[in-house]
């Protein structure tokens, strides 16, 4: 299989860190995304909680929607790129065999 | 009636079979029609839902009743039977074994099955599928909540007798020239249920014997009357059901690992990762009980750790969902029905899992307990990630076991619509989560901004779902009878056999 598909050229260096590139970004936004939260809960200043747990909430969800976009965003790009009537994804009859 | 076409038998042969092969089938049979009469009562529910005021179910408690058998039907008569029935169709082959290890006790653990269902669906109690106390103890009418009560028992014990099959046949029948390492991922998922299984549900059936005393006044376990504690019963509760989702989840994700490497004409990219993940989801499992409960009253420390304990259980997740991608990547994907449903199911095992980890924030799980938005994301899992993926795998086994084909545009026109429905229901509970609408109510107030249109788009979707399911019900039952004969040594035209399926022992 792989050699009618032409393997190497699917999975070049190149891919490979694209593919890595993709999948792994999300955990940059979660780390990144979890920084001042943690700074709240120490302040000794009045807190609407209601407010906090639902700036709380918007946030962590800004955060879901960047890492869903990503990965959803990678399916959908793996489903369309790599579907077998992708022009570039045919099997290529082999003259002379 | 032939239900497998290149061999023929009457039905009767197949009723009192103790082959593996016979009793994975009846399991599917009964668990497709447990799936059929359970969405069944999830469109009456949604029905009445449409609009607010009581119209198809009469009173409140019928609506309870509505419920609580709707959910007992789709965990234990569905997701868990027909987990049962594909491992025991499939395991016995893959470990390369004549049979399961013990044929009659096998043909005892799915013949408990129709017992417990007649005593849940019979009785029809109102508890809901937690049944928890006080309620379940003091008010819930019987002998309804006995029945329930039995059936559960009943369907335990099922599963464990199915539970301790599987785990000597993989550990003590397989091949010996067939290393634990390198059997398939769906054994592994198998394997991993199967200890969970023997784990977590001791549990839940001694806290039912508890249930039934209290009932009957003789004890006071979790009566506050008598000083019991009806907290206790969630904890006993939810020790068994939390371990219980993967336990629906992991047969799932082996189906996966089955249909993705083979439709994207890819060996699998990480066998060991998948391995990993599959013992590390199973212990984790076990970690994150209590985040249940979070709302009954804890302190902070028991609080964070079943929050740790429950994000824990991100990275094994990932590290399944980056398997398949990586395993895509690359490939040549033939989406014929089994592929679009794995894919559809992969896609919504995110959005349900971001979901979750929401409900495990903790200052966040008190805005979204007992709302809408909890009924959107437990749904969310095993309707759009369990559901989908095993009924991909119905599509994918249909060959195999009938030695026909099914219709593959009706399939497909399954897909579309059953993903459609599904987005349009549960990604609208959530919706209708945040915007404070609680669970398990019959009647709403209409002119609350969004509650009525976001239930009638639920409702909508429900139906959509509910119609794809019609469609699929229907193209089975006429393939299996007048259908293309499928080529058995690759039916889906794939170009390659990456597993001989079709290697059988003679009935016996």
């Amino acid at each position: 299989m792989s050699s009618d598909l032409g393997q190497g050229d699917l999975m070049s260096p190149k891919s490979n860190i694209l593919l890595l590139i993709l999948l792994f970004s999300p955990l940059v936004v979660v780390v990144l995304s979890s920084f001042d939260t943690v700074f709240a809960q120490e302040s000794e200043e009045y807190v609407i909680r209601r407010v906090e747990i639902w700036s709380l909430f918007y946030r962590l969800m800004v955060a879901a929607f960047v890492v869903g976009a990503v990965v959803q965003g990678s399916i959908v790009y793996v489903c369309w790129r790599f579907r077998e009537s992708h022009k570039k994804n045919k099997v290529k009859e082999i003259e002379g065999v | 009636m032939v239900l497998e076409v290149k061999q023929p038998r009457p039905m009767w042969e197949i009723l009192f079979s103790t082959h593996h092969t016979d009793i994975g089938l009846l399991y599917m049979i009964s668990s497709i029609t447990a799936l059929m009469l359970g969405g069944g009562l999830a469109l009456a529910l949604r029905a009445e839902l449409f609009l607010p005021g009581l119209q198809i179910i009469q009173d409140p408690t019928s609506f309870n009743r509505f419920f609580t058998v709707h959910g007992t039907t789709m965990l234990f008569l569905w997701a868990i039977p027909f987990a049962a029935g594909v491992g025991n169709y499939l395991i016995p082959i893959m470990v390369r074994y004549k049979d399961m290890a013990w044929p009659k006790l096998n043909a005892v653990a799915f013949w408990m099955i129709p017992v417990g269902a007649a005593l849940v669906w019979l009785g029809f109690s109102d508890t809901g599928w937690t049944a928890y106390p006080p309620y379940s103890i003091i008010r819930a009418p019987g002998p309804a909540a006995e029945m329930w009560i039995f059936g559960l028992k009943i369907l335990g014990i099922s599963s464990i007798l199915g539970s301790i099959n599987f785990i000597v046949t993989i550990l003590k029948c397989r091949h010996p020239d067939l290393s634990i390492m390198k059997m398939s991922l769906f054994s592994w998922s198998i394997l991993s249920i199967s200890f969970m299984t023997i784990v977590a549900v001791p549990t839940f059936a001694a806290s039912l014997i508890m249930l039934y005393t209290d009932r009957l006044g003789i004890s006071g376990f979790f009566n506050p009357a008598m000083g019991g504690d009806p907290i206790a019963y969630q904890h006993l509760f939810w020790f068994t059901f939390h371990p219980e989702v993967y336990i629906f989840l992991l047969p799932a994700v082996g189906m996966l690992y089955e249909m993705i490497p083979k439709f994207s004409r890819k060996p699998l990219f990480s066998y060991q990762s998948g391995v990993a993940a599959f013992v590390l989801l199973a212990l984790i499992g076990f970690a994150s009980w209590a985040h249940h409960m979070f709302a009954t009253g804890m302190s902070f420390t028991e609080k964070t750790v079943f929050m740790v304990g429950t994000l824990a259980a991100v990275p094994a997740s990932s590290m399944h969902v980056f398997n398949w991608i990586a395993t895509m990547w690359g490939g040549r994907i033939k989406f014929a029905a089994p592929m679009l449903f794995g894919v559809g199911g992969i896609m919504l095992f995110f959005a349900s899992g971001a979901g979750g980890v929401v409900n495990t924030a903790l200052p966040l799980d008190f805005i979204t307990h007992d709302s809408y938005w909890v009924v959107g994301h437990f749904h969310l899992i095993l309707m759009g990630t369990v559901s989908l993926t095993f009924t991909g795998f119905i599509y994918y086994l249909f060959p195999l076991i009938t030695g026909r084909m099914y219709n593959e545009r009706a399939a497909q026109v399954h897909f579309v619509l059953a993903f459609v429905g599904v987005i349009f229901v549960f990604m609208t509970q959530h919706l209708l989560g945040l915007h404070g609408m609680p669970r398990r109510i019959a009647d709403y107030d209409g002119t609350i901004p969004g509650w009525l249109i976001m239930n009638q788009i639920a409702s909508i979707g429900a139906w959509i779902a509910g119609l794809s399911y019609v469609i699929m019900l229907v193209n089975l039952i006429k393939s299996a009878g007048s259908g293309k004969e499928a080529e058995m040594r690759d039916p889906f035209k794939i170009g390659e056999e990456y597993y001989d399926y079709t290697r059988r022992e003679p009935h016996h």
